[in-house]
């Protein structure tokens, strides 16, 4: 649970250098790691912390902005865009082609974990937006349903049902790769 | 949980668990740059971060320059103004009279108020890094002057050096651009310099300095660590200009395919510039070195000569052609 987020907020709509410093040192790194999940480009994870908090900062100025629960208003804005980028770019292919370079783990170790993620990134792709969301707000960000909800403008028990779709759907799609791998391996 | 992954799809899922970790220039410039755009979009709201706190700030309610800030002629026309206005054309004639002015002198109130004045009037943070820094050279010379003759005086200088670079220190982490780079050097040397002062203090046993020492040396490494990053982060902007650079002209040679390649990497420059993207990007520098020789080239031996003492009433240094000298060592009493 978020605390101190009301405090942050009144400062952060003052302005405050000091506290939306400690707001950027306290959240950028979560939405970096959440965008480099999603996406599987650092360069696009930069880019999307950036937008990120401008649009915060837009938003304040406009006498906008969350009420309460920051962090989740944060990862809304990043989710928004990071569901605009899938649109723009194609989904991360299922096989690897190229440049895996051998560094501490074996080359051999390295594809099979890029292919995992990209399987993995495919998948999440193909859910709904908010089956996406809180897949990966409550199994990969660790947020409780309450947060979940918070960013998703949705009742705790509204979340609690998505959630158990989502799972579903989620082992459906991996299942149905799997199947087409041993359809591809076996003919 | 409400709805337990099964062991399968929880090992599924760990294969994004493990993010690489952040580079940290990056961060640091991401945090810059939003608190650079949080500053631009709030300036009626936010008291800008390196406003020195002086009790002659009674003009700061006078919107006499807008928003550009105003050149040295100007500033220095304004206070003279202001003096001959508030005390006559003699008034105006001491305020110019008092540059030379050393602490414990008649004259020198009157120097230190024309400097709060223009920092007062200080429009950005560009200008206040750039006052503090030019009034630290100040501090500086008399430090030089009064250290083994009056060591209470000179704690005098040696605290406000402190509140310049303090001031100095908030004001460069607001600033980009062309100017920043010559700036965030001067302000590494000013740094150093005082870094080299408190361990001569420190050396020589001057007890009524160090009674008056406001800063321990923990928060100088501290400023100096700031500066040191934010001068790598403008020596990298200028690497990835120049990289970009030449990979703009290979195309020429190599024919259409490498233009997306050039646009990918644009693009990956402004991602990591974020604010950059809403058209800062024009105030980086256009040509640049991979390694960039003002920094390499500024020999710590030159920041503290071992020339001659600066005299009283050469308090008027230039920054950029010499550097004021450590003070001598003396014997107290030995005389100016």
């Amino acid at each position: 649970m978020e605390t101190g987020s009301k405090d942050l907020l009144k400062g952060a709509r003052n302005f405050d250098q000091q506290v939306l410093g400690e707001i950027y040192d306290l959240y950028s790194g979560k939405l970096y790691a959440y965008a480099v999940r999603l996406l599987g480009s650092q360069d696009l994870a930069e880019e999307c912390v950036a937008d990120t908090f401008s649009r915060f900062l837009q938003a304040l100025k406009n006498g906008g902005g969350p009420q309460d629960h920051l962090q989740a208003y944060l990862y809304r804005i990043a989710h928004n865009w990071i569901t605009d980028t899938y649109r723009r770019q194609p989904p991360p292919s299922l096989e690897l082609k190229e440049e895996l370079a051998a560094q501490d783990k074996s080359v051999e170790l390295r594809t099979e974990e890029r292919m995992q993620q990209n399987r993995l990134r495919r998948a999440l792709r193909m859910l709904t937006e908010d089956q996406r969301q809180v897949i990966v707000l409550r199994f990969l960000e660790g947020m409780e349903n309450e947060e979940v909800a918070a960013a998703l403008k949705k009742e705790v028990g509204a979340v609690k049902a998505l959630q158990h779709r989502a799972v579903a759907s989620l082992r459906r799609i991996l299942a149905s790769f799997e199947d087409r791998k041993n359809e591809d391996t076996n003919g | 949980m409400d709805d337990p992954l099964d062991p399968q799809l929880s090992a599924e899922l760990d294969a994004l668990k493990n993010v690489p970790e952040r580079p940290m220039q990056a961060a640091a410039r991401g945090r810059m740059q939003f608190l650079q755009e949080a500053a631009s979009l709030a300036p009626a709201l936010v008291q800008p971060a390196v406003k020195q706190k002086t009790s002659w700030n009674v003009f700061g309610f006078l919107p006499l320059f807008g928003k550009k800030p105003a050149g040295w002629a100007v500033r220095l026309a304004l206070i003279l103004a202001i003096a001959a206005a508030m005390l006559g054309t003699g008034g105006a004639a001491a305020v110019y009279a008092a540059q030379d002015s050393l602490p414990g002198e008649t004259l020198y109130p009157v120097k230190t108020w024309g400097e709060d004045v223009l920092l007062t009037f200080a429009s950005s943070p560009q200008t206040e890094l750039n006052l503090n820094l030019e009034f630290a050279e100040r501090r500086k010379s008399e430090i030089a002057a009064l250290l083994y003759e009056d060591e209470e005086l000179a704690a005098q200088s040696i605290l406000r050096l402190q509140n310049h670079l303090q001031n100095a220190v908030r004001a460069s982490e607001l600033v980009n651009g062309e100017d920043a780079l010559p700036s965030m050097l001067r302000l590494r040397d000013s740094l150093e310099y005082q870094q080299r002062l408190m361990e001569q203090l420190q050396e020589n046993n001057h007890p009524a300095i160090e009674a008056e020492m406001n800063q321990p040396r923990q928060m100088i490494q501290e400023q100096m660590r700031i500066v040191e990053n934010q001068l790598l982060e403008e020596e990298q902007k200028l690497r990835d200009q120049n990289q970009i650079q030449q990979q703009l002209q290979q195309p020429l040679q190599t024919g259409m395919p490498e233009q997306q390649g050039v646009e990918d990497q644009q693009n990956q420059l402004q991602g990591e510039g974020g604010q950059q993207r809403k058209g800062q990007g024009g105030q980086m520098q256009q040509t640049a070195l991979p390694e960039n020789p003002a920094i390499a080239a500024t020999p710590t031996a030159t920041l503290f000569p071992t020339g001659e003492a600066i005299q009283p009433g050469n308090g008027n240094y230039q920054s950029g052609k010499e550097a004021p000298p450590m003070p001598e060592e003396k014997q107290p009493g030995s005389g100016k």
